[in-house]
């Protein structure tokens, strides 16, 4: 799932190298398409499944309180699951 | 400059369409699509929120009507406010603002696409959540403010309070998110030359709107934890003898008012847009339009309660808060003139979407002037919470609110889907909702004496005559609505190809092939004025010569003279700094809320004399300490010492995990002396467990929370070095906070007693 999407050939920008080092950053390390040296693709960011999973487990977690506190251990769970799954992503493109 | 216009054009849906099909959504983070999932969770929620109102006004039809329940116009009430607040102007707009804000800055995306996916989910998924309790029994029946102690378990037996406020809380976590996503986007990627002064007036607009989300929503979610606590843990915030409900209502209302502000800022953006594009001028006082937004966003935070003079809050306040309502139609007024006077004297085309925005115009004025009418607390006493208030807020909501969402939609369909919508259908579709509109809400103005929120009336009253004409312009109104589903679905399949600029439009995003391709652009644009693309079709006669003020000598091409772009940043903080000073600046607001229900709370108290402040300050400067040995740690890893880097961050955890220890020893010691978050001797003894506890219990929380990201930096440290130290920098910034905020809570809980003697 978190193929990166990387456009055609066709359309390759660069942008200015102080501009470069300004867009590498931690959190969204690929956002908006900062190309890793001069010359390269623009890289957008790629899809993942980490967002819907978290955003559904705190759901999960806010049912437990309307039904049964049982119900939020699975959200629990998929939630630590989700945020590691997410950290991962971004720790892999840091580098 | 290179050329920023594009010459291609897209004959079919692009992005609409993914190659991997329909589950493509549910992992895309791009910003389009995602605005465009907004606009389509919206929608189906808009669809929901109608129906339910369509059936309030059937039952309110004729006198004496039982089409439903008392019970279950309750719900309908109260879940009509809900949906269309938070579940469609809200995220409307910021579906509009996901979708255009990056491409009208000249980005590629929004700064941290991952976390937008996730607040659109959380958004969908809140709505959801709240409907789901028709399965347990009720749908929130307290109405969309649930004034306590409405939402306590003796008047509320389902868990359809729980409903509301779990929920609430759930998509303001969403709202926040986004908010804080859009800031640091606008923020940090705007492209070369888009300085503050050259901003389109939308991003303007959707920027003064987040810092509204931010920083308003904290309210909310403090007062709906404290009802959370009282139904889960019997707590005695809003029930009981020492109970304040008053202070339930201030807290709700200092979300409730800005939230009112929340819901227009971006469509006076869009206002903004659309009016000069179709009078094909300029935006007449750029900088008037723009700081009147700002001035309304200071202000809308220092008006929350003129929605309780009813309560009896005394002279000064009631005179304080009418003062500030009345001002804050001033620079609101500001804009509607500028409107004006950027109409006035232009070309102008009369598209659905200009019709849109001119009827904006008088249909907002009717609504603000009935709404200074409200800031005389004399007219107050006697209108509140009857119909003449209806008819104000539709006015500004729908009438305001929802028309400008419409000349959105008709302005930006095109470049969304590469499709323009049908102009006949919508010259129909404008008549129906423009005449149905004012045939439902106009007649509510004559029904000053008619309370709301009551399912029905007697035959006496003589409402009956009022009450069918605005039934029958509700269906008018669904007709309306009715051809616009009918004319997005036929455009959509044949409407006419757009191209990429169809409106001849100012802004970058027209920039762009219609759809836009996913990169948005395929070099970064340059701006020099706020019309780059007037620029671009005009060298003759560019913007940038009035805006900087530039003497073109004679007989010279502008483009020669032309100043050099103007650099946007280097900016001091990274994106991801950013967003965490941001998000701390929210969770402050969140933090004061608690503290100020301690002060309140606090007159009740007989004695905090069992607080041991001696041995809790020898922990509380553990717990500043660490905030230091924090700071070495980080000195070291500058230094590339990774060892000693880790050495003082283990001391830091330990010093922190000390403090909480500490707590822990403490919370013990009260409990066995008999104090529990809903227990104690006294009733101000209980009081005391339930809010010490609280206010203490939430930082020790977040307290919590800190150490687990200092445990996980601990884990992964040999990822970071004084190069790629960021993620560092970016959690040791929420250590200190949860460190420093400390000081406040330790000062009001601790050492304030000491001067005022309980």
């Amino acid at each position: 799932m978190s193929t990166e999407e990387r456009i055609g050939s066709s359309s390759v920008a660069t942008l200015p190298a102080e501009e470069e080092a300004e867009h590498q950053d931690v959190l969204e390390p690929e956002a908006g398409g900062a190309a890793h040296g001069a010359g390269h693709d623009i890289h957008l960011p790629p899809e993942s499944l980490w967002p819907i999973a978290l955003a559904f487990a705190i759901t999960i977690c806010a049912f437990g309180l309307v039904t049964n506190y049982l119900v939020s251990i699975p959200g629990l769970l998929l939630f630590v699951v989700a945020l590691r799954g997410w950290t991962q992503e971004l720790l892999r493109a840091w580098h | 400059m290179a050329t920023l216009t594009t010459q291609e054009v897209y004959p079919r849906l692009g992005p609409l369409r993914s190659a991997d099909g329909f589950l493509s959504w549910l992992h895309t983070t791009d910003h389009k699509r995602i605005g465009i999932l907004y606009l389509v969770f919206s929608g189906f929620f808009f669809f929901i929120g109608g129906m339910e109102a369509l059936v309030m006004r059937l039952q309110l039809a004729v006198p004496d009507n039982h089409l439903v329940t008392a019970e279950v116009y309750d719900q309908l009430m109260t879940m009509h406010g809900l949906t269309m607040i938070f579940f469609v102007v809200m995220p409307v707009l910021i579906g509009f603002a996901n979708y255009f804000v990056p491409l009208q800055i000249g980005y590629r995306d929004m700064a941290f696409p991952r976390l937008n996916a996730m607040s659109v989910w959380l958004f969908l998924f809140s709505g959801l959540f709240m409907y789901f309790g028709v399965f347990e029994g009720s749908l929130p029946d307290v109405g969309w403010f649930g004034y306590a102690p409405l939402t306590e378990h003796p008047f509320d037996q389902t868990a359809s309070a729980t409903f509301w406020a779990a929920g609430l809380i759930l998509s303001g976590a969403g709202s926040i998110a986004t908010a804080l996503n859009l800031i640091v986007t606008i923020l940090a990627h705007r492209c070369p030359g888009m300085t503050f002064r050259k901003m389109p007036m939308f991003v303007w607009m959707v920027l003064v709107n987040q810092f509204l989300i931010i920083w308003a929503m904290p309210f909310l979610t403090g007062a709906a934890v404290m009802v959370l606590f009282d139904r889960f843990f019997g707590t005695h915030f809003f029930i009981g003898p020492k109970a304040n409900a008053i202070l339930y209502q201030h807290l709700f209302w200092s979300l409730g008012h800005p939230e009112v502000y929340i819901l227009i800022l971006p469509g006076f953006g869009m206002m903004s847009e659309i009016v000069p594009v179709f009078s094909r001028k300029p935006l007449f006082g750029y900088t008037f339009v723009a700081m009147s937004g700002v001035a309304i966003g200071f202000i809308s935070f220092i008006v929350w309660a003129h929605h309780m003079f009813t309560v009896g809050m005394g002279v000064v306040p009631d005179a304080f808060f009418a003062a500030t309502t009345a001002i804050i139609a001033i620079p609101t007024g500001v804009k509607i003139l500028n409107w004006l006077a950027t109409m006035w004297g232009g070309r102008i085309h009369w598209t659905t979407s200009m019709k849109y925005a001119a009827a904006f115009i008088p249909l907002f004025v009717i609504g603000g002037i009935s709404g200074v009418m409200f800031s005389y607390v004399p007219i107050d006493w006697q209108t509140h919470d009857t119909y003449f208030v209806v008819a104000h807020f539709h006015y500004v909501m729908f009438g305001g609110s929802m028309f400008l969402i419409l000349a959105g939609l008709y302005y930006w369909f095109p470049k969304m889907t590469g499709r323009m919508l049908d102009e006949r259908l919508g010259n129909l579709n404008f008549w129906l909702i423009f005449i149905g509109f004012n045939v439902t809400f106009f007649p509510m103005h004559f029904l000053p004496t008619m309370p709301r929120r009551v399912y029905t009336y007697t035959v006496g009253s003589g409402w009956g005559l009022m009450n069918m004409i605005s039934t029958i312009g509700s269906m008018i109104l669904f007709a309306g609505f009715l051809v616009l589903a009918w004319n997005i679905y036929v455009s959509l399949r044949n409407g006419k190809v757009a191209g990429p600029n169809p409106w001849n439009a100012f802004t970058l995003e027209w920039a762009t092939p219609s759809p836009p391709p996913a990169y948005n652009f395929a070099a970064i644009p340059e701006v020099r004025s706020r019309r780059p693309l007037w620029d671009e079709q005009h060298p003759e006669a560019p913007d940038w010569i009035h805006e900087d003020n530039v003497t073109i000598p004679a007989g010279v091409a502008p483009s020669t003279v032309a100043p050099p772009i103007q650099r946007v940043g280097p900016h001091k903080f990274k994106p991801s700094q950013q967003l965490m000073l941001f998000f701390i600046s929210s969770e402050f607001i969140f933090f004061c809320t608690l503290m100020v229900m301690y002060t309140v709370y606090s007159q009740y108290f007989t004695s905090t004399k069992q607080l041991n402040i001696g041995l809790t300050g020898i922990f509380s400067l553990c717990l500043w300490g660490s905030s230091i040995t924090m700071i070495v740690a980080e000195r070291f890893l500058k230094k590339d010492n990774r060892r000693m880097f880790v050495t003082w961050l283990v001391i830091t955890i330990i010093l922190g995990a000390i403090f909480l220890g500490g707590q822990g020893h403490e919370y013990y010691d009260l409990w066995s002396h008999g104090y529990g978050l809903s227990t104690g001797g006294s009733m101000g003894a209980k009081v005391f467990g339930t809010v010490f506890f609280v206010l203490t219990g939430f930082h020790g929380f977040h307290v919590a929370v800190g150490l687990v990201l200092l445990i996980i930096l601990l884990f992964m440290s040999k990822n970071w070095s004084a190069k790629k130290d960021l993620p560092v920098t970016v959690i040791s910034y929420y250590w200190h906070f949860v460190d420093w905020i400390w000081l406040l809570i330790f000062s009001l809980a601790y050492l304030r007693p000491l001067v005022t003697g309980h």
